[in-house]
Parts: structure tokens; sequence; C-alpha cells
């Protein structure tokens, strides 16, 4: 049955790139319009030189240091917000009064706080990571089953080891979900914010795969060097997920069973 | 307001009562540690005082000049969001519905999702140039696919016995289609729709900030050149008042909408 | 094994009364209605009643999760102000971690509370071991909660609690959610854990609530009878069939007997409770 259906899945893709190199086969010798082989082409180029490995593994190592420093404020703080209610009620006005703050808002801040270098990417990824981190872990402890946190109790258990040993496991499938969105997050905000900086940092040479794609853009106007940028983006943002969707299944076994 | 003092249901308003108090206090606590932090750093462009960004914010708003910037960058936002209601939704329910139509389409939508919107802005920025339509291509492209997923998601969760259902008192598929799937899915397309707005309003603001001559992305870039910080930080003020409200809007159209699921997302 | 002298009883509920209040409405309900109950060392005591008859209320107090509103809750003479290893419980629903296999749910207690303390690793384990064998998990240490039956969770259940080495064992339904065979085999093999062969002075003390009348008198010593709305206490009944007790005690005419005065007990007002349901819409006692 999946077999016979196979080829339809390929109609449309296939079709559209056939149609789009015939499209630019039309287009006179000097246009900088890309076209399909000419990507492949600067792409074997890109990949072969080590530039593009190079600006992605900068932009990861961004998303990587944010999302750590994000990711372990917002657990610690989520856990007691979580768990203890007045906690929760005096910082929760806080979280959310800066939670519909669009991270890229605070990009001209952070530049003229922290310059046009790494920092500043790294804080606007840490920034757009911390509220779907927060607001999931502040979630899932709540729905943590009464029940399993009175057994530990009537075990003589004190409180704050029931915090690590029961609510802890207990909430890392919502932890979970929102590593998952802050991760995407952050890696659309790092795009962002090197973007950013590369247009109006004033040509400092801050890298990474979004800078890159500017001065493709601004410089060189090598468009079939930007389409070969959007496509790693977009796979590094695929392969982000199926490696934490992996990881999911690989720290939580139990958990099969829910899903 | 005046129906649930009417009402006089005291547990439920002492309950707001406190919430409010108990937020405006967070918040002059956050106000204070700011001020101080400010006196600290004793410099106006690194950090202002949040009295002069309340006075700037006052003065922008006095002058019309942030209406007109937040007027150029909600006309953009409520267009793109319109068209990609349009496009997404029809196509949702078209791949939803019918199998051929989501074996072709899907892995078109499956190559493209993960490109985020702003890593289109170059590529945009030299077929568009810096104008409407570069801001308004982006938000249409990012707040498309939540719209698309979510009608199709919910059109293939429509419960099976409900179908059933329709079909032994003999209603015809266009009934079922329209009385049956569509109000059954209405939920998720909304859930989807308040996702495209939150997704929306940041690349908009992104998009604005990079390719846009005017709107309130374009305002902070502008003041931060200029180096005006109390107006940078209170034209991000009135950003996320705006996306806050937004997403108000977008909740309460969920429940007008959709009363019968209230249930539903909402347990405490 | 060593344990204060008892000069009263083990437990003790002093004019305890219990009320909640509705969130949305506001409105005070009477969960508990005035009880005093004194539980003796060794006892097995099985609380009976209808739904919302405060009966899981009372048991929440005895370990500590809930506090009166009004009266005390004691234990040896100490008011009960909190959970504590002292006193273990066994729920309905299992409540065994998720993410634990069977062998850990069971050392858990030993692991992380009080009780546990002073045991190297080695004696840790073995204790545990001995645990899941007593109740006849061997083998399955380590399968996840999911894999296993209900039967087969309610013994991991039962093998945490009796790992811990508390005090007081306290039951709150535990088999309501096993199908009738399993439930009979668990009733003998709960009987068989507690010591029921064994030296009486050995025996620790056992409250069980359940709403099923048979299992309260095949398994207890003391049947406490509550009607609810409000929840209290309408009779407290002594079974004296002779110990251990075997598939021939329930065809004896005392067993029938003694079922039949409790069933008239509270008979009506499980009538009632029946045709009343949906209106009443009453929360679970």
């Amino acid at each position: 049955m999946s077999t016979r259906r196979w080829p339809r899945y390929f109609i449309l893709p296939l079709g559209l790139l056939v149609l789009w190199q015939l499209w630019g086969m039309t287009l006179p010798a000097r246009s900088r319009a890309p076209v399909p082989l000419d990507v492949l082409a600067s792409a074997v180029d890109l990949i072969a030189s080590g530039r593009l490995p190079m600006a992605l593994l900068q932009s990861l190592g961004r998303v990587g240091l944010g999302f750590l420093v994000a990711g372990s404020i917002a657990l610690v703080l989520g856990l007691l917000m979580g768990f203890f209610r007045p906690v929760e009620r005096n910082l929760d006005p806080i979280i959310e009064s800066f939670r519909p703050v669009a991270p890229i808002a605070l990009l001209p801040l952070a530049i003229l706080w922290l310059g046009t270098g790494t920092p500043a990417a790294v804080f606007i990824v840490a920034y757009a990571a911390f509220f779907p981190m927060i607001v999931n872990t502040i979630a899932g402890v709540k729905g943590v089953e009464r029940r399993l946190v009175q057994a530990a109790q009537t075990l003589g258990v004190p409180q704050l080891t029931i915090l690590r040993t029961v609510v802890l496991p207990a909430a890392l499938p919502s932890i979970f979900i929102g590593v998952r969105l802050a991760m995407g997050l952050a890696w659309m905000s790092i795009i962002a914010a090197e973007l950013a900086v590369g247009s109006k940092g004033g040509g400092g040479g801050s890298g990474g795969v979004g800078e890159m794609m500017f001065v493709f853009y601004a410089y060189y106007i090598e468009l079939d060097s930007i389409v070969v940028c959007m496509i790693a983006v977009g796979l590094v943002a695929l392969a982000i997920d199926h490696g934490l969707r992996w990881l999911q299944r690989w720290l939580m076994p139990w958990a099969e069973q829910h899903r | 307001m005046a129906r649930a003092a009417d009402s006089g249901a005291p547990p439920g308003r002492q309950w707001r009562q406190s919430t409010v108090l108990l937020y405006l206090r967070s918040l002059l606590a956050l106000a204070i540690i700011w001020s101080l932090i400010a006196l600290w750093v004793g410099n106006h462009v690194i950090l202002p005082q949040p009295t002069s960004v309340a006075y700037e914010l006052f003065r922008l708003i006095a002058s019309g000049e942030m209406l007109v910037h937040a007027a150029v960058s909600l006309w953009r936002l409520a267009l793109s969001y319109a068209l990609a209601a349009l496009i997404g939704i029809p196509l949702g329910l078209l791949m939803g519905l019918w199998p051929w139509a989501s074996d072709l389409l899907d892995p078109v939508v499956e190559i493209l999702r993960p490109i985020s919107g702003i890593a289109w802005i170059p590529l945009a920025l030299f077929i568009f140039g810096i104008g409407n339509e570069l801001p308004i291509f982006i938000i249409t492209y990012v707040a498309l696919f939540p719209f698309l997923l979510n009608t199709m998601a919910g059109v293939r969760a429509t419960d099976r016995t409900l179908v059933r259902a329709a079909r032994t008192m003999g209603v015809d598929q266009r009934t079922i289609v329209r009385h049956v799937m569509i109000p059954s899915a209405l939920p998720q397309i909304l859930t989807g729709a308040r996702i495209a707005g939150g997704a929306a309003w940041m690349s908009l603001v992104a998009a604005e900030l990079i390719g846009a001559p005017s709107g309130l992305g374009f305002a902070i870039e502008w003041y931060r050149q200029l180096l005006m910080t109390p107006k940078v930080i209170a034209v991000i003020v009135v950003i996320s008042l705006l996306g806050y409200l937004t997403d108000r809007g977008l909740r309460w159209l969920q429940q007008r909408l959709t009363p019968w699921s209230t249930g539903i997302g909402a347990n405490p | 094994m060593s344990r204060p002298a008892p000069t009263g009883p083990k437990l003790r509920l002093d004019g305890v009364r219990k009320t909640f209040t509705v969130p949305r409405t506001g409105t005070n309900v009477v969960a508990v209605e005035t009880a005093d109950l004194a539980i003796e060392a060794g006892e097995f005591l099985t609380i009976v009643g209808p739904s919302g008859c405060g009966k899981s209320t009372i048991l929440n107090m005895l370990a500590g999760l809930e506090l009166p509103t009004e009266g005390t809750v004691a234990m040896d003479g100490r008011t009960i102000t909190g959970p504590a290893a002292e006193r273990g419980m066994v729920f309905q629903d299992y409540a065994l971690f998720p993410w634990k296999t069977v062998f850990e749910n069971v050392e858990f207690g030993l692991r992380y509370g009080p009780h546990g303390k002073g045991l190297s690793t080695a004696e840790r384990r073995r204790r545990v071991a001995r645990c899941v064998e007593l109740v006849g998990l061997g083998g399955s240490e380590q399968k996840y909660p999911h894999e296993l039956s209900g039967g087969m969770r309610q013994r991991c259940g039962i093998a945490r609690l009796v790992a811990n080495e508390p005090d007081v064992l306290l039951m709150d339904e535990p088999f309501a959610a096993l199908d009738a065979q399993t439930r009979i085999i668990l009733q003998e093999e709960l009987l068989r854990i507690w010591g029921e062969t064994g030296n009486r002075a050995e025996r620790r003390t056992v409250v069980f609530i359940t709403h099923a009348i048979d299992e309260a008198v095949f398994l207890s010593d003391r049947v406490v009878v509550m009607s609810a709305h409000p929840g209290r206490i309408i009779e407290i009944l002594d079974v004296d069939l002779p110990r251990p007790r075997t598939d021939a005690t329930r065809t004896r005419p005392e067993f029938q007997a003694l079922s039949q005065a409790i069933w008239n007990l509270i008979r009506d007002e499980v009538y009632r409770a029946a045709t009343a349901a949906g209106s009443a819409g009453g929360a679970r006692g």
C-alpha cells in the first residue's frame, strides 16, 4: 500500500525543482537568480572549503551556550515555582510581564550593552529559550500526580529530596516539551540575531551562519549561497528536533506508554 | 466588569483583587531594582531610569509618533495574518480530508517548515527590497504553517463515531464536512491561530528591524542608532503590550467561538 | 523488635472534625463529624462505608497528609502533624513511580527516607530483595510498573510499604481496582505478610479502608462502620473469627451474619446515594 503511494510523494517537490531549473535556464546569463544546479555547485564549494560547517558550528555553539544558561536557570526556578506556592505568587507577575517581549526586539539593547560579538547573540538566545523552558517546567511540576508525592511523604522522605527524586522525574516529559520548543526558538533567534548584527553592527565580523547569509546578500550578492545556507539552517533545525526526540526516548523509557 | 459586580461573587472578586495587588507589588519591586541598577550604572544611554522611559513613552504617544509606527506594524500584521489564514485553512482542510492532497503537498510542507521565516530574510531582501513586501512575505510565511498543520490535524482527529453517527442519520458528505468535521476541528484551528499570532509578532519585529523603512521594529533600531535608549525601551514596551493584547484577543476569540471546549486546555 | 511500651492505644482520634471549603462557591462541607476512635497496637482495623463517608479522610489524617479542623489525631500519645515513615501507606491507584523499576520502587523509602539510614547498600539491597520475594514478585525486579498487571502493581505497592518497616500500615482501598479473583488471593497474602500465623506481639497495626463488606470482615479484628453526609462513625463491631483465616472462613455462619449486619447498617444510605447519584455529584470520601 505504502509502496504505491511513494511516487506521489515525489511528484510535487521534483516537479517544482525541474520547473525552477527550466525557468533559470530562460534567464539571461548575467542574472543572479539562484538555480538548482548552481545551488548544488555552491553547496559543494561551501562545504568542501569548510566555510559552511564552521559557520554552523559557531552558531550552534552560541545556541548551546545560551540554552545552557537559560535552561539551568529556568529549570531551578521552574521547579521551585511549581512546587512552592509563595515563590510562584511573587515571581509569576515578573515572568509574565517579560514573556511577551519578543527576543529580537531586545537586540538593539543587547548590542548597546554587550557589543556586536558572541555575548549579544548568546543573550538573545538565552532570552528566547528561557520562557518555553520555565513555563513548561512549572506546568510539569503542577501536573505531577499528587499521589506520588504523598507516597514519598508517607515513606518519610524529606521535601527537598522529594523535589529531586519524585517531582523532577515526573515533570520530565513536560520539561522536555519545553526543551524542544526552546531549542527551536533558540535556533531561530540566533539566525535573526546574527543577521541583524551583520546588517546593523557596521560590518563587525561576528561570524555564524546568519552573518554569513547577510554577507552573501550585502557584499557578494551570491544568491545561490544564500539558498544553500537556508537549506542548511532547515536541516540543522530538523537534526536538533530529531536528536532531542531520540534523547527523550532514551532518557524516559517508562514514558513510552503515555504517548 | 459590571456584571461580575452585580452577580456578587465575593470569592472570585477577592481573588482577582489580590492577584492585581500582588502583580503591582512585584512590578514595583522590579522598578525599584531597575532604578537602583540604573543609578549604579550611571549612564543614561546604557540604562536609563524607569521614569525617563515612562516620560519618553508618554511623549511618543502624545506626539502621535508611536501611533504612526504601531499603525503601520499592525496593518502589516493584520494583512499577512489574514493572508496566511486564507491560504492555510483551506489547504489544511484539503490535506486533512483527502489523502491524495496530503500525499502531494506534505513533502513540500515538510521541506519548507524547518526553514524559519527569518532565514528567508536575505533572499527576500533581494527579491522585494526594503519596504512593505518583505515583512508581509515573512509574516505570511511564518503564520501559514501553524494554520495549515493545525487545521489538518484537527480534521484528521475528528472522532470517527461522530462521522458514523451522522452517516447513520443519512446526512451527505458535504454536510458532514460542514457540520461535523469543521466544528470538531475548530478548537485546534484556533490553537493554530494563536500559535500563528505569536510567531507572526516575533518575525514582524525581526523583519522590520532588518528590512523595513517604518514600523515598530524599525523604530527600535532607529532610536538605537540615535542612542536614544529611553525611546528604544519605550518602543519595546509598546511592542510587548501589543503582542500581549493580540494573544489575549485571540484567546478571547477562542473562548467565544468554541465555548464547548473550555474544559480541554484549562486544567488548573 | 523493641518498641516503646505502649500505655495507651497505638493510634487515637479525639473529637476529630474535618471540613473543606469548596473552591468556587466558598461553602463549607463537613467530611468527618466528631469522630472518636482508639486503635490498639497489632490490631487489624477496617473502616467501611459508602462513598463520601469520610473514611479516606480519616486515613489521610492518620497518615498526616491532612490535618483535622478540630480535635487531635495522635500516635503513641504524640499528636500527628505531618507524614512520617512510621506510618506507611498503600494507595488504591498504586502510586508507583513510573520511572523506577519494581526493585527501585521498593527501595525508594530506604534509600531516600530516614528508615534506611545506617544501612549499608548491601544490607538495603538484601532487605529489598526479601520484600520483593515476600510479595511474590521475584523475577520481576527489573520491570517497570507499566509492564505489570494491576495485581502485581499492588504487590509492589505492598512491598514498598513493608520494606520501609513502618509501625502502622495504612491501606486506602488497596484492592478496589482489582478483579474479584486477584482480590481474594491478595487478601489472603496480605494476612500472611502481616504475620497472621506468627506471634501476636510481632504484628504491626493496620488500618484498612474498603467499601467491600466481605473484605472488611475477612481481614479484620474490628470493623468500623461509617455513614455519609456528614461522615460519622455509626458502629464498631468485633470480628471473632479464628485466625489464620482461609477460604473456609467465608462460609462460616458468623461470617455471613456479620456481613449481613453491616449491610443492614449502611443499606438505606447506599440505595439513597445510588438513586441520587449525579444530582449530588459527591466528592469521594
